[in-house]
């Protein structure tokens, strides 16, 4: 017994150098703890720039890992190092990256600036987590983690009475929905007698398929109200708006792309072979869910209510992948170029958002008009930003809403397909009454004081980067199919 | 005499009971319990797997003790933005924090 303990701890110690990426994730958090309390006042802006660098340094170690070890099952089976958790820690440490570039301008001065750094590296190094995690102990961990980084983050700025509401509902949101996702996982331990994936997979195929359905029914609402899946999105408006904004924007990319991309791990290896018909019952919600928040984008006038909602249309088109993951080999690829397209472009229309709330005072679509004359700019980031979330080519969001409906249409869904093509062209109205008054109406707009007369440097390096990248990736996409691909491969 | 299907109704008494205080209670304090009570049923059906079912099943009291952890957690978060909230607005009544139109 001693001496099988003893193997067990020496495999895991060799197994260490997979786990990386993590790693830094890790220090990013404890070291950005210490900075926060070590550092004086005015240099809180360095544990940014630690948390901001040891982001894109998990990215540059995933994709070390990549190149150099492959594709392994680590730490007794409780941990997947594979294509896909790999291409995902590295898209969440970039986008990490950009996401405190973004709140620099926001929390400098404040007298909590570098906690928020540290909250939110552990925020991130949760979601790489869940994006590894193969055992449903593991998940929990990681979604709970999750889960309260962010509406700490929420509700960051205490003095701020919308952040501090938006926090709240988002909590009971949350941890509703995560509690229905622990009770989901204990049915699922008593029908198959383990917590990892795969033994779960083997004892769910000789349960009963009632207990099979209704069991799975409850996880998928823990990690649906992750992904702000209909019709488990409610608290998605609400807290984008009352957030800061770029918490917004890191809600609307970190969190999600995580929550997705466990769905993409948990439900074939814990449903093997289309079990309880879930592809079906995936596609459905995936419809559902781009209909409601297309036709739900329409009507909103303030610019961040618009991209909550459009944020919520662009979950089901990233669903759509993962409907059809047990019907196609291209349905992984997808997911994960999907991922990439939509996080560029999100974030990039988000840091407008952003400089436009820092210096005309409101997000309301008419703080947008004639935005083309004075900030030319941050109009063609804008408008780049949120033609490549609507799908027009050759931006990156095209070529992702391509691979999606073909994915779609490979698995036999072709009715899904033509849902999504349907909703692609409603979304490109609400989407346009932002781009059109502030590309056409006359320079001004609402004349209010302005806050801060310069973005800083670091937003605009933030928005220069995810614009570059929502192009660059759309016009030159087949080195990013090709590293999909192989995620695939890796598996 | 017990047995696991006497346990797994309690357990599931107990989440019903958890998601009526989620879904029905206004107050936020009560709110949060219902969550205790739902994550409560969580962990009761996991030790009742384990003692009935999977008596050799290690990785159950490793699950239990995660919700555990995750409850406690979850709470102390929970009631810190409950105070925050009572600070701007003197309510723990959800009902009552219309700030945002929902």
């Amino acid at each position: 017994m001693l001496a099988e303990t003893k193997a067990m701890e020496e495999r895991m110690l060799a197994e260490l150098p997979w786990l990386a990426p993590i790693g830094a994730l890790v220090l990013a958090a404890v070291i950005g703890v210490v900075l926060a309390l070590a550092l004086p006042r005015g240099r809180q802006g360095l544990a940014g720039a630690w948390v901001a660098g040891s982001h894109l340094a998990a990215a540059a170690l995933a994709a070390a890992v990549w190149l150099d070890r492959g594709l392994m099952r680590v730490m007794e089976g409780t941990v997947v190092v594979d294509g896909l958790a790999l291409a995902t820690t590295g898209l969440l440490g970039v986008a990490g990256a950009v996401c405190v570039a973004m709140a620099r301008p926001v929390v400098a001065g404040t007298d909590r600036e570098g906690e928020f750094y540290a909250v939110l590296a552990a925020t991130t190094l949760a979601a790489a987590v869940l994006a590894h995690a193969a055992d449903v102990a593991l998940i929990a961990i990681a979604l709970g983690l999750l889960s309260l980084g962010s509406f700490i983050l929420t509700g960051y700025l205490r003095g701020a009475r919308r952040a501090n509401e938006a926090s709240l509902k988002y909590y009971i949101y949350g941890t509703v929905a995560g509690a229905t996702m622990v009770y989901g996982f204990s049915w699922w331990f008593g029908l198959a007698g383990g917590t990892g994936l795969r033994t779960i997979g083997e004892g769910l195929a000789q349960a009963p398929t009632g207990a099979v359905v209704a069991s799975t029914a409850l996880v998928v609402v823990g990690l649906g109200y992750k992904a702000a899946l209909v019709p488990f999105h409610f608290w998605t408006p609400d807290v984008y708006d009352g957030a800061p904004v770029p918490v917004a924007a890191y809600l609307s990319v970190l969190p999600k792309i995580a929550g997705l991309v466990a769905l993409a791990r948990v439900l074939p290896a814990a449903l093997p072979g289309d079990l309880a018909g879930w592809t079906t019952a995936m596609a459905v919600v995936a419809a559902i869910t781009m209909t409601v928040g297309t036709l739900a984008a329409i009507g909103q006038t303030s610019v961040v209510r618009l991209l909550a909602y459009s944020s919520i249309a662009q979950s089901g088109f990233l669903l759509m992948g993962v409907a059809a993951l047990e019907g196609s080999d291209r349905a992984l690829p997808a997911l994960l170029f999907y991922a990439v397209a939509y996080a560029a472009a999100n974030l990039a229309a988000f840091a407008v958002v952003l400089a436009v709330q820092r210096e005309r005072g409101s997000v309301d679509v008419s703080a947008f008009a004639g935005l083309g004359r004075s900030h030319p700019w941050w109009t063609a980031a804008l408008v780049l930003s949120l033609l490549s979330l609507f799908g027009l080519p050759p931006l990156a969001g095209f070529v992702a809403k391509l691979e999606v409906f073909s994915a779609a249409i490979d698995a036999g869904q072709a009715w899904l397909a033509v849902v999504g093509i349907a909703m692609t062209v409603v979304s490109l109205y609400p989407y346009l009454r932002v781009i059109a008054p502030a590309v056409l109406a006359p320079a001004g707009g609402p004349a209010q004081a302005p806050r801060t007369p310069r973005p800083g440097l670091a937003l605009a390096a933030a928005l220069g980067v995810t614009a570059v990248a929502t192009v660059v990736v759309g016009v030159g996409a087949e080195p990013f199919l090709s590293l999909a691909d192989e995620a695939r491969a890796m598996r | 005499m017990i047995s696991l299907p006497v346990v797994l109704v309690v357990a599931g008494l107990m989440f019903a009971i958890g998601l009526y205080g989620v879904l029905g209670q206004t107050n936020a304090i009560m709110v949060i319990m219902g969550v205790e009570l739902m994550l409560g049923a969580a962990m009761l059906n996991v030790v009742g797997f384990v003692a009935y079912a999977h008596p050799d099943a290690a990785s159950g009291a490793f699950l239990v003790l995660i919700t555990m952890t995750l409850m406690a957690v979850e709470a102390a978060v929970g009631f810190a933005l409950v105070v925050a909230a009572f600070r701007h607005s003197r309510t723990a009544e959800i009902d009552d924090l219309t700030e945002l139109e929902g």
